[in-house]
């Protein structure tokens, strides 16, 4: 259909409304019906039809039930973008809100509610007073959801008007369910918003879920809607009892709820129960009991995304009591038409119950879950210390001779040893008889070349196999393999010079002239550190290391304790708390402007990202940070060195998960200026000295920390503070203190990346937790600690905004303690100040 | 919070809204276009029913060839709002009589934006059931001309006390002439047997489904022949309990007339019904299932171009019994040129769309033994060096007065104040959920 037409149509359709507008011919209602219709259907293909607003207001007086919803819909999906025109519309409503009919009265109340026009509150409040006292249950359930309505648009008409006070007491009084659990909505709503800006709400909001009322609900559960039960169910979940026999008797009276048809509803009581028993750990443990059954049905009734909802769930509780299920693990073998998703976790969860009892029968049922299966008898051994039995089944899997249980029990077997030094001997026994031509993936094949390079003193011929793989050098296309090659290829070098130093030149040398960026440099690299001495490359490239105790790849409990606060919602299924997907501080750059291409650009500002949502980061990640920080951890006492070789290091695996903070700090650095990280890192004490000689002259102490004896508030030096808490703190604490900060004819310009001001901040005993951005535009998120505070408290946290064309800063300080807060901000004023200086 | 929907859209599979309802100003007009641009032209739309873009979250779910989307923005309970919608698609198909699919909501938009308006209001769901809304939604939707139900157009006498009633699921003041009780238990057996012929994973879905037709305020009593029920019978009359086979029920839930607190104390299923049909219990089995079919399958790799597909399916019920519309899938590679068939019943087919072998037997006999045997040719391919990997055997079939759990209805009772006679008629039948045979 094309323009011309439509407009044709449009003004058709205007017409022939007009001439109906005054008509009351029999069958009139019919033809309207059908305009109407039209109308209708255009509105929702998305033409704009609001040129009729005022024919169809016209012919509006009807008294048939269908073409006055019709009409009201229209209204409703017009009146924001007209409110001139929605001004004709009262009159009709305000009448209709007066019929005598309780259906139209509460039609129109409620159409009357969803205008969304500011200017029109004051018609809404008086239907709305007399809808709440309506004698009829359907006029006040809309009555009750009005005044969350009016609360949206007008919050103060809304309070003024004392509405919260009558929905309270309906709350409790009302003999229609439906009415209170509306009013249970609107008053939860109102006043968590209420809470964000005044106490007295916060307080008033604690009141009025407290034990009164939380009874009087529960006493009344089964006369509730199914779905107005989740919402109670919701509110008995946030209720903390007085005594466990309290608890015992709500488990009582919500027992039977867990039999309900609803999904929706036995999810909710799982939660009430969960939440209820937290404190109690052997009754808590009863309720997993208890809650199994119902769950396992909820995965194999409903639909795939109803099994995914329930399924992300089941996950969460499986993590925290891994032995629940280990008896039920055929619930989770994957059905041939199940989609990928509920496959994925179902998987997920086979992994998660896997035990020594059950991983035989669980492996041998298809290739995708044995893979899964094996990684979980390796996470099985890296969690226990009796690992005996568990070796043994591994080197039985790589004599089993399938690639893929190959390739997968390497990975494995390799973490292991990097857990567990002292099984290298059995190890390395059978990972030397596995023929390196049938290792072909990437992941598995560094495994094996990092065994070959690490225990090459223990393998006879280590170096053969090693050549044969430098040999394939020009073959190999996985950068990660080369990569784990040359460091292989360095160790084998420390440990046996004569046999390798032909294999180490020639993997040098194919090392630098790889077109691979990471692997030229690395090759570079070495090759440059052999230069100034062997010894000193040894420290380097080969330290002792120690065995890794925790992976990186764990989750923090606290995060997971979160999540669970959560239970039965979305948390559960992005498997991050809410906060870090509802603010705005972490969603990214979005905003929904008219352009569907903008939309495209959800995704750009990944950089500032805080590093522990990259939680997931895969497996390739791991190898190489992990391996690095081991090497890091080694050399920390080796002299100036090390310092370049993090740095290094970490460009070259830009996604690494959590990696130390200072690592974080210096991430975004360029490969290319590894060797100027180095001078400048050496020169680094002088620099500081001459950056603070500025304060020296002014009187202050030359000491690290800015805040002399002048200001009273001293920072500690070494604050710890892990990603995740501090992005709890952010999410927690309002913002104490803003400001903006001008340069002044500083070399801001030239500022091509945020290292520089991390370094001067840092000396400054501010501490950066994640940077990011390109010119002219850059943010940081700092922290500090105050000195001699307990630990977990006295944080300052710091967003700044800084840009460079305009020479500006914008910075947002949040604290654990506001009262020190302003002098804080003083002190990051004074170091912004002396950074341009500098 | 439990839905908060801010946005609900209807998306046909190109992409176009069919409806929109906004419920919430919480979220931009061009949320659709998000997902059309970041779901459903990538190649993520299957891979997970939750995806989050700028801060709002996308649930959605695809029934036939339209796309339920509901849009929140905040921390929305994903169970509720998938359980919802599931909910409301039931409600529309109560309305339609029948499928639920493009032509049927551009058929019916009208009535879908009544519906939406009734179901949800800013975001919270109201009342779904479709007994309640019947009364005050009177509008008949537009039935596909094969839709033989009659139309009901008794006026409600009053249909807003109905609406927020406390028995919601039943009007008072019905009267039939004869009293009729229609009781069905379906059970749908899962199944996955390895090659070996071992079972991975067996059980039982079952649902007691009921159609009234009962005046005034009935009570109903059922008693079936489950572990707990007849234990706590033979605890009250003190006497043993019948010999003969007990069920164990693993999980049941109930409709929501069920009375729960006399089935938790006394452990007997006491209702009063709604009237028409509806789904009274549901109900999962895992130990003592009586499978009803074995597959034998073999298959021959013969050479590159030749396959032998040897099939016997062995029926393990009673003989008396039979099975109705049993279906054997038998996957084979995608190169399949053709396939030559023998069998001792049925008929077999090959149908390349599906890459499968498919026989048909519309009635098979209990403690009968019927096989297919296929020679495939397939084309000889160049690039073929993975071995196919080989997908189950599926199987599809109807057990009529079989319940594969042995679960036996023994009685059912009905009281009413004015006493009057009641015929009561009760039906087994199994089906095939996911009955998958690994080859």
């Amino acid at each position: 259909m094309n323009a011309d037409n439509r407009k044709g149509e449009l003004a058709d359709l205007k017409t022939q409304l007009r001439q109906l507008a005054g008509s009351r011919a029999a069958g009139v209602e019919d033809v309207k019906r059908e305009l109407y219709k039209k109308v209708i259907s255009y509105m929702t293909i998305g033409i704009d039809v609001s040129g009729l607003f005022s024919e169809m207001v016209m012919c509006s007086a009807t008294s048939d039930l269908v073409l006055k919803k019709m009409c009201y819909l229209y209204v409703g999906s017009y009146a924001k973008v007209h409110p001139d025109l929605a001004l004709l519309t009262i009159n009709f409503l305000q009448k209709d809100c007066r019929d005598d009919d309780p259906m139209i009265r509460g039609l129109a109340l409620r159409s009357l509610c969803s205008l969304r026009v500011k200017n029109l509150v004051e018609y809404l409040v008086g239907p709305l007073r007399t809808g709440l006292k309506d004698n009829n249950g359907y006029v006040r359930t809309v009555a009750a959801m009005g005044v969350l309505k009016l609360y949206h648009i007008a919050p103060s008409a809304c309070t003024d008007n004392d509405f919260p006070a009558t929905l309270k007491g309906l709350l409790i009084h009302d003999p229609d369910a439906q009415v209170v659990a509306n009013c249970l909505s609107a008053l939860q709503e109102i006043y968590t918003l209420e809470a964000a800006s005044s106490e007295a709400a916060l307080k008033e909001r604690e009141l009025l879920f407290g034990r009164p009322v939380i009874y009087a609900l529960l006493n009344r559960i089964k006369e509730f809607t199914e779905w107005a039960q989740c919402l109670v169910l919701d509110v008995v979940s946030k209720y903390v009892p007085a005594d466990p026999n309290e608890s015992f008797d709500i488990m009582n009276v919500l027992e039977d709820r867990l039999q309900h048809a609803n999904s929706a509803v036995v999810l909710a009581t799982i939660k009430v129960f969960l939440q209820l028993t937290i404190s109690m750990a052997d009754v808590h443990q009863q309720v997993y009991e208890r809650i199994k059954a119902p769950l396992l049905t909820l995965i194999s009734s409903g639909s795939s995304e109803q099994s995914y909802a329930v399924l992300s769930h089941l996950h969460l509780l499986v993590m925290r009591a891994p032995m629940l299920f280990s008896s039920d693990y055929k619930h989770f073998y994957c059905r041939y038409s199940d989609p990928s998703y509920v496959k994925k976790l179902k998987i997920e969860m086979l992994t998660a119950v896997a035990n020594e009892s059950n991983m035989y029968e669980i492996a041998n049922v298809d290739v995708a879950i044995t893979r899964e299966a094996i990684r979980a008898v390796g996470r099985i051994a890296l969690q226990l210390y009796d690992v005996n039995a568990i070796v043994d089944r591994l080197l039985q899997f790589l004599e089993m001779e399938k690639d893929y249980v190959t390739a997968e029990t390497l990975v494995l077997v390799k973490d292991l040893l990097r857990k567990y030094p002292q099984w290298s001997h059995d190890c390395i026994a059978v990972v030397g008889n596995v023929s390196s031509n049938t290792v072909q993936e990437p992941k598995a094949k560094s495994a094996l070349i990092w065994m070959l390079g690490e225990y090459s003193h223990d393998m006879l011929d280590a170096p053969y196999v090693l050549e044969g793989f430098v040999e394939g050098w020009a073959e190999e296309d996985s950068a990660e393999v080369r990569l784990e090659l040359l460091s292989a290829v360095s160790k084998l070098f420390f440990k046996r010079p004569p046999e390798s130093q032909k294999i180490l030149g020639a993997a040098l040398a194919a090392g630098i002239a790889d077109a691979h960026q990471d692997v030229h440099d690395r090759a570079l690299f070495y090759y440059r550190l052999l230069q100034q001495g062997v010894e000193v490359a040894e420290c380097v490239i080969n330290p002792p290391k120690q065995a890794v105790s925790v992976f990186a790849d764990t989750q923090s409990s606290e995060i997971k304790d979160r999540i669970f606060d959560e239970f039965n919602s979305l948390s559960v299924v992005y498997r991050e708390p809410s906060f870090m997907f509802l603010d705005k501080e972490h969603r990214g750059a979005y905003d929904y402007s008219e352009d569907p291409a903008a939309v495209s650009l959800v995704s750009a500002p990944a950089d500032l990202v805080l590093p522990s949502q990259s939680l997931e980061a895969n497996d390739n990640d791991l190898l190489l940070s992990a391996s690095e920080k081991e090497e890091s951890r080694g050399t920390a006492s080796n002299g100036s060195y090390v310092p370049d070789f993090l740095t290094y290091e970490s460009s070259s695996a830009p996604r690494s998960p959590s990696p130390p903070l200072q690592v974080v700090a210096n991430r975004n650095s360029s490969i290319g200026s590894a060797p100027v990280a180095r001078a400048t890192t050496a020169g680094r004490t002088s620099q500081a000295v001459s950056a603070l000689g500025i304060d020296d002259l002014l009187g202050l102490n030359l000491t690290f920390s800015p805040g002399g004896p002048s200001l009273s508030l001293k920072l500690n030096s070494k604050p710890a503070l892990d990603p995740a808490t501090f992005q709890r703190k952010w999410g927690q604490l309002p913002i104490a203190l803003t400001m903006d900060h001008s340069f002044f004819g500083q070399p801001l310009a030239a500022l091509s990346g945020p290292q520089p001001l991390l370094r001067h901040m840092q000396e400054n005993l501010i501490h950066c937790m994640a940077s990011g951005g390109q010119v002219p535009q850059f943010k940081f998120f700092f922290f500090a600690q105050k000195v001699e505070s307990p630990p977990g408290t006295g944080f300052f946290l710091v967003e700044c905004l800084l840009n460079t064309s305009t020479a500006s800063a914008n910075v947002k300080i949040k604290a654990d303690d506001t009262s020190v807060a302003s002098k804080f901000g003083d002190i990051f004023r004074s170091a912004l100040t002396s950074f341009s200086l500098a | 919070m439990p839905v908060s929907a801010s946005a609900i859209y209807f998306l046909n599979l190109r992409g176009d809204v069919l409806i929109n309802r906004l419920y919430r100003d919480d979220v931009g007009g061009n949320m659709v276009d998000a997902f059309r641009i970041h779901i459903m032209q990538t190649k993520d739309l299957g891979t997970c029913p939750v995806r989050q873009i700028g801060g709002c979250s996308f649930l959605y779910m695809r029934i036939s060839n339209v796309y339920i989307v509901t849009v929140v923005s905040t921390n929305a309970n994903a169970a509720c709002a998938f359980k919802f919608i599931v909910e409301a698609v039931a409600l529309f198909k109560a309305y339609f009589g029948g499928a639920f699919d493009e032509d049927a909501i551009r058929n019916n938009f009208v009535l879908i934006y009544e519906l939406l308006d009734e179901i949800m209001d800013f975001g919270y769901p109201q009342n779904l059931s479709p007994e309640i809304l019947k009364l005050y939604i009177t509008q008949e939707g537009v039935r596909s001309p094969f839709s033989t139900k009659p139309q009901d157009t008794r006026p409600p006498a009053n249909a807003t006390l109905q609406v927020t009633g406390a028995v919601g699921w039943r009007r008072e003041g019905l009267l039939y002439k004869k009293n009729e009780v229609f009781l069905d238990i379906v059970e749908s057996v899962n199944l996955l047997m390895s090659q070996k012929g071992t079972n991975l994973r067996c059980d039982v879905t079952g649902k007691v489904l009921m159609k009234c037709f009962l005046s005034g305020m009935p009570d109903l009593k059922l008693g079936l022949n489950d572990k707990i029920g007849l234990e706590k019978e033979a605890q009250v009359k003190a006497r043993p309990s019948k010999s003969g086979k007990t069920i164990e029920l693993d999980d049941v839930t109930f409709h929501q007339c069920v009375n729960l607190t006399r089935f938790n104390s006394e452990k007997t299923v006491s209702f009063v019904p709604p009237d028409g049909e509806f789904e009274l219990m549901k109900y999962r089995i895992t130990e003592g299932i009586n499978l009803p079919f074995r597959v034998f399958p073999s298959i021959k790799e013969l050479g590159r171009t030749r396959m032998e597909v040897n099939v016997k399916v062995k029926s393990l019920f009673g003989a008396k019994m039979f099975a109705l519309g049993v279906v054997v899938k038998v996957p084979v590679p995608k190169q399949t040129a053709k396939a030559d068939f023998q069998v001792t019943s049925g008929r077999a087919k090959y149908h390349p769309s599906v890459d499968c072998l498919i026989w048909k037997i519309r009635k098979f006999p209990g403690q009968a033994e019927l096989t297919m045997s296929a020679e495939v040719e397939l084309i000889s391919t160049m690039a073929e060096k993975k071995s196919w990997t080989r997908p189950p055997i599926q199987m599809e079939f109807q057990v009529p007065m079989f319940t594969a759990s042995g679960l036996r209805v023994r009685f059912l009772k009905v009281w009413e104040k004015s006493g009057y006679n009641t015929v009561e008629w009760v039906r087994y039948i199994t089906r095939a959920g996911s009955y998958e045979v690994r080859c």
